[in-house]
């Protein structure tokens, strides 16, 4: 038995040797002619014939828009129905994939969606910045146009739209520090932001940094929340708790898990942990619901950017891509929306803020 | 005169006067099929193939997916395996969800954050996971807890271990490290086949060997099956039980290496739930849960049913939560499918396996009519006993020219009495099994069927020597009928062939009752040539027995005890390869036949028919519902305890019979041999041997022990045919 076990394993391990280990990198062997068509448009055009081409080129092109969660989420249901009815009025076929929050069942999508080839374009919100890298390749070989959206991945697809968050974070965190200078509270502050593997978790941490390192801030501490609302909550309850007043600011990545700190913030206050009105809660976007909790003066700040705008350049980009007739993962290009920072006395008249579902 | 090959063997069961449905015995069938030890998984892995057949069906799932699958089932598949491991010894093992994430996030966060090389990476992942494993084993195998609930809170705790982890170097995590082993795990090919795929056929390999050819693997069957008489059967079953545990660790290791290298996911959540998807899979695949029995091969089936299953979810865009619906409804499903059809099989292929079949006889002769050749009379009543309280049942005798008498028992021996005043006698042979019918070849040596054995011969020294004991199996046969187990009677023809009766391809010789009961064409004639070739000449025949080479030697007769008849077998001659009959509707069921000194044969009967038996043949449900409810001491059965012998011719006249009406000396003849003038009485359940004095105008010149055709002896069987 041992000997013949032996034998085998010999005989398994010569072939494999011989066989060869081969190790396919993806990225090098771009596109080829997949995908790749004719330009729809050429240097003239005709007035009414742009508008029928412009249909033409999209006419029956399956579009699929994969975020990290659709249902009850208002940043992807914000994108989502801008696409739909952008999509919808071209005649292109649109759907959304909801992978609830699991990666896995996100990377299963995708590979079914490649591997049958019934996507042209794919509209992707990546969880996590590595996870997407072979799928964005096998549909780049497959032909399948890539956008990806607000969280960049490490393969970059045809496109990247989105905010620029370290720009934003930067923005944000000047403006607490200003706040936390006036009130003359201690250097302290504390990020709260996502799985902290995520690119937006990633670039809001660093934008953080960069003002308040040389600003001689510290950083006490940097809590994932996966951007759970309870797990927000809990997070800022307890570093509150720890902290007192000790700590002037929270730095939340995401505008509705803000919401869960300020009403921690909030419920120490009132419970006299700390003193009213003595920690700043600082946020990026500023969801409708985040509108009415800084009306109510459980939050201060956000950079709000154009969430809107990211769903719309999705739109755009995805025509280009198509019209534009270039193999797909031919061009790579990274495209940021508009932020600004609203707080209280500038929410209601700033557009891009206070943006809904649908 | 050679036996020539017969073209083909000859179907007997129209003998039976059946239509052609009662050639099937569907409950028999059933029971054939419900005892494959196969049977076990193949239920359950055929609804689960049926099932993903459906899903292929019916969604837009196709061949475009199977890498997809795959890929999937690679990982989980590996899960799967470690579980089947660790359900056959006994044990279930829920952590292995939560090793993959800590062994994913470990090994990304050595390669990422501490700068770890990949030569030293991919062996910690995996050591890594079997002394999580270890930890499973540790508590499960020495402190003695409870597997469910242990590998539960390791399940929580390796999970939050892997959170804590994750949370610690999240910044790290997030940004990929290029490595081109991690390229190599992930995305490389092994001569054209990825890197995954490969890695999982080598372990499915290795622990298939292992656990169905291997002493390791018969320890981990044994341990699940029944600990305690593990350990008393000197198994370390604390050290067995341990190493499943070590191994589905190990094999968790490994796939979190696996899903890092592919996916890269860096979220604490990875391997979360997978528990569950290798649970439900190895129980598709037919793997008990109750431990002792599964196979990986059936587990890996199950995985990829469940891949399947799952990428029709997705395929068709189903609400996120439906996969883990159907999932729990499947394993919900085939649990309750492992319990009761485990619980049911075994009990069902019982009771199904005797099935009485209808057999028609013609009217019944009444004996006790007086002035018939029938009429029941006290010849055999006299007969002086041999071996009187030290023979057990012999069903057969021989006797040599010198009149040494050689006769079974039914403890296994061949007894010899020396010499015609010998009652003492001496343990001759030992077979081992239950001598039955006795005969000399040509060169004078004895051939005993031995039941539940098969042919041998038995040397002067008494050294037996197997003839034959098996043919070749049928084809497309549930049952394996290759043994020849209940070969009863036996005779040489003048070429040296031995034609041998096997009563039944499915009960052994000592269950002749059941046999009686089931009145089923499952006997055979089988002929061995003088090489031990062997050939089924006769098939499909109730209950063949006695088996006599006729007077010219060139056929041999065949009793069916089941049909009450004797026919005739031509061997030889412009009718070779035919079956025709000499005695039909016989009142009682006949046993042995052995050729006369007259040029006559000598027929004893077994059992004599009854009006209540005959009745009994035509119902079998009647005779079905008897085996199952009462035991078989109870049984209505023809009336055994009879003595009865006749003397017939070739033509098929009854010349005379002979009763013991008293039934006291011999209750049963099973077979009688003729020797010089006497008759010797054998029968199975006497303590006894009858030898019987001949009148001088029933004894003939021929010696009735010798092979016809090989002797001087005038032949007197001059038969019209």
């Amino acid at each position: 038995m041992k000997k013949k076990l032996t034998a085998l394993l010999t005989a398994a391990a010569t072939a494999m040797t011989l066989a060869g280990c081969t190790v396919d990198r993806g990225g090098s062997s771009a596109g080829g002619g997949a995908g790749g068509g004719k330009q729809t448009f050429g240097r003239n055009v005709q007035l009414f014939d742009a508008h029928k081409k412009t249909h033409e080129a999209m006419k029956g092109k399956r579009i699929a828009f994969v975020p990290i969660l659709y249902k009850g989420y208002n940043l992807t249901l914000n994108w989502g129905s801008t696409m739909e009815r952008a999509f919808g009025n071209l005649g292109a076929d649109f759907r959304v994939y909801d992978p609830n929050f699991d990666t896995d069942k996100m990377v299963k999508i995708i590979n079914d969606l490649v591997a049958r080839r019934a996507v042209d374009v794919l509209i992707l919100h990546n969880p996590d910045v590595g996870v997407l890298t072979k799928q964005i390749d096998a549909a780049e070989r497959a032909g399948i146009h890539t956008v990806v959206v607000n969280m960049v991945s490490s393969r970059l697809g045809d496109a990247f739209i989105g905010v620029d968050s370290v720009h934003a974070a930067e923005d944000i965190t000047r403006r607490a520090v200003q706040d936390c200078e006036k009130r003359g509270a201690p250097k302290r502050m504390a990020i709260i932001d996502g799985p902290g593997n995520d690119a937006a978790s990633l670039m809001w941490s660093k934008g953080v940094h960069h003002v308040l390192d040389p600003a001689g801030y510290e950083v006490v501490t940097t809590a994932h929340t996966q951007w759970q609302n309870a797990l927000a909550q809990q997070a800022a309850a307890s570093i509150t708790q720890q902290q007192k007043n000790n700590i002037c600011a929270y730095m939340v990545a995401y505008d509705l898990n803000a919401i869960a700190v300020g009403d921690a913030v909030a419920d120490a206050a009132e419970r006299g942990v700390i003193r009213p009105d003595s920690i700043g809660v600082y946020t990026m976007a500023a969801d409708t619901r985040w509108c009415d909790a800084l009306r109510a003066g459980k939050v201060t700040a956000s950079a709000a950017y154009d969430v809107q705008g990211v769903g719309e350049a999705a739109v755009v980009t995805a025509q280009q891509l198509v019209q534009g007739g270039a193999p797909a993962g031919s061009t790579h290009t990274v495209a940021y929306v508009s932020h600004t920072v609203v707080d209280r006395s500038n929410v209601d008249d700033t557009t891009i803020a206070c943006y809904k579902g649908r | 005169m050679k036996t020539k090959a017969f073209s083909r063997e000859i179907d007997a069961f129209p003998l039976t006067g059946g239509s052609r449905r009662d050639r099937l015995a569907p409950f028999r069938t059933l029971s054939e099929l419900f005892g494959q030890r196969w049977m076990e998984g193949a239920v359950p892995l055929g609804l689960a193939v049926l099932l993903s057949v459906l899903v292929t069906a019916t969604t837009p799932v196709g061949p475009g997916d199977a890498p997809l699958i795959l890929d999937e089932a690679t990982e989980k598949g590996l899960l799967a395996i470690g579980l089947t491991v660790v359900l056959v010894g006994g044990g279930i093992d829920l952590s292995i969800g939560s090793i993959v994430g800590l062994a994913s996030l470990g090994a990304m966060v050595a390669s990422r954050a501490w700068n770890w090389p990949m030569a030293l990476v991919v062996p910690a992942a995996i050591l890594a996971g079997s002394a999580l494993g270890a930890v499973n084993g540790f508590l499960i195998a020495r402190v003695n807890m409870r597997p469910f609930i242990t590998t539960l809170v390791t399940l929580v705790a390796f999970g939050g271990a892997a959170a804590a982890l994750q949370s610690a170097y999240s910044f790290q995590l997030g940004v990929p490290e290029q490595d081109i082993v991690w390229d190599f795990l992930g995305a490389g090919a092994v001569a054209g086949v990825p890197t995954g795929w490969v890695v999982f056929a080598v372990v499915l390999i290795v622990v298939h060997v292992g656990l169905t050819r291997s002493r390791w693997g018969w320890w981990i069957a044994a341990v699940g099956s029944d600990r305690r008489s593990a350990r008393r059967n000197g198994i370390p079953v604390a050290r067995v039980v341990f190493c499943t545990y070590v191994l589905s660790g190990a094999l968790a290791g490994t796939a979190g290496l696996l899903t890092a290298a592919r996916l890269g996911r860096t979220d604490p959540d990875v391997g979360q739930g997978w528990e569950l998807v290798a649970l439900t899979a190895v129980v598709l695949g037919g793997v008990s849960l109750k431990g002792g029995r599964g196979s990986v091969l059936r587990a890996t089936v199950g995985i990829v049913v469940v891949q399947v299953i799952q990428q029709g979810t997705i395929a068709t865009g189903a609400e996120g939560s439906s996969y883990t619906v159907i999932l729990a409804a499947a394993l919900l499903l085939f649990a309750v499918l492992d319990l009761k059809w485990g619980k049911y099989r075994q009990r069902t292929a019982e009771k199904l396996r005797i099935d009485p079949g209808r057999i028609t006889l013609g009217p019944l002769v009444d004996v006790t009519e007086p002035g018939t050749v029938w009429t029941v009379n006290d010849r055999l009543t006299d007969a002086s006993p041999i071996g009187l309280g030290k023979i057990e049942g012999a069903e057969d005798c021989a006797v040599d020219r010198e009149g040494n008498m050689y006769c079974g028992d039914r403890r296994g021996w061949v007894w010899r009495f020396a010499g015609p005043d010998d009652t003492e006698g001496e343990i001759f042979a030992r077979t081992g099994g239950l001598p039955l019918g006795h005969a000399w070849d040509h060169e004078r040596r004895l051939l005993v069927a031995v039941g539940g054995m098969g042919v041998y011969r038995i040397h002067a020294d008494g050294e037996p020597e197997l003839v034959a004991d098996k043919v070749r199996r049928s084809p497309f046969s549930l049952h394996d009928d290759s043994g020849l187990r209940a070969v009863d009677d036996l005779d040489v023809t003048p070429d040296g062939a031995i034609f041998v009766s096997d009563f039944s391809t499915r009960t052994n010789a000592a269950e002749y009752m059941v046999e009686l009961v089931e009145s089923r064409p499952n006997g055979r004639v089988v002929r061995v040539d003088p090489d031990g070739s062997t050939e089924v000449v006769i098939s499909h025949h109730v209950f063949p027995n006695g088996i006599c080479t006729a007077h010219d030697g060139r056929s041999i007769l065949v009793a069916s005890t089941g049909l009450c008849r004797v026919d005739r077998l031509w061997i030889a001659g412009p009718k070779q390869g035919q079956l025709e009959p000499v005695l039909e509707n016989l009142p009682g069921h006949p046993d042995n036949i052995n050729r006369s000194s007259d040029g006559n044969y000598w027929l004893p009967f077994v059992s004599m028919r009854t009006p209540m038996s005959d009745l009994l043949t035509k119902y079998p449900a009647v005779r079905r519902r008897m085996t199952q409810e009462v035991p078989l001491d109870s049984w209505v059965v023809p009336q055994l305890n009879v003595s009865c012998v006749m003397k017939f011719n070739d033509r098929g006249e009854v010349l005379g019979v002979m009763w013991d009406a008293t039934l006291r000396n011999h209750p049963m003849v099973t077979a009688v041999k003729e020797h010089a003038g006497h008759l010797y009485l054998c029968g199975v359940s006497n303590n006894r041997v009858g030898r019987l004095r001949l009148e001088s105008d029933e004894v003939g010149p021929i010696d009735p022990a010798s092979v016809p055709g090989t002797t001087t002896a005038p032949s007197l069987a001059v038969v019209d045919r």
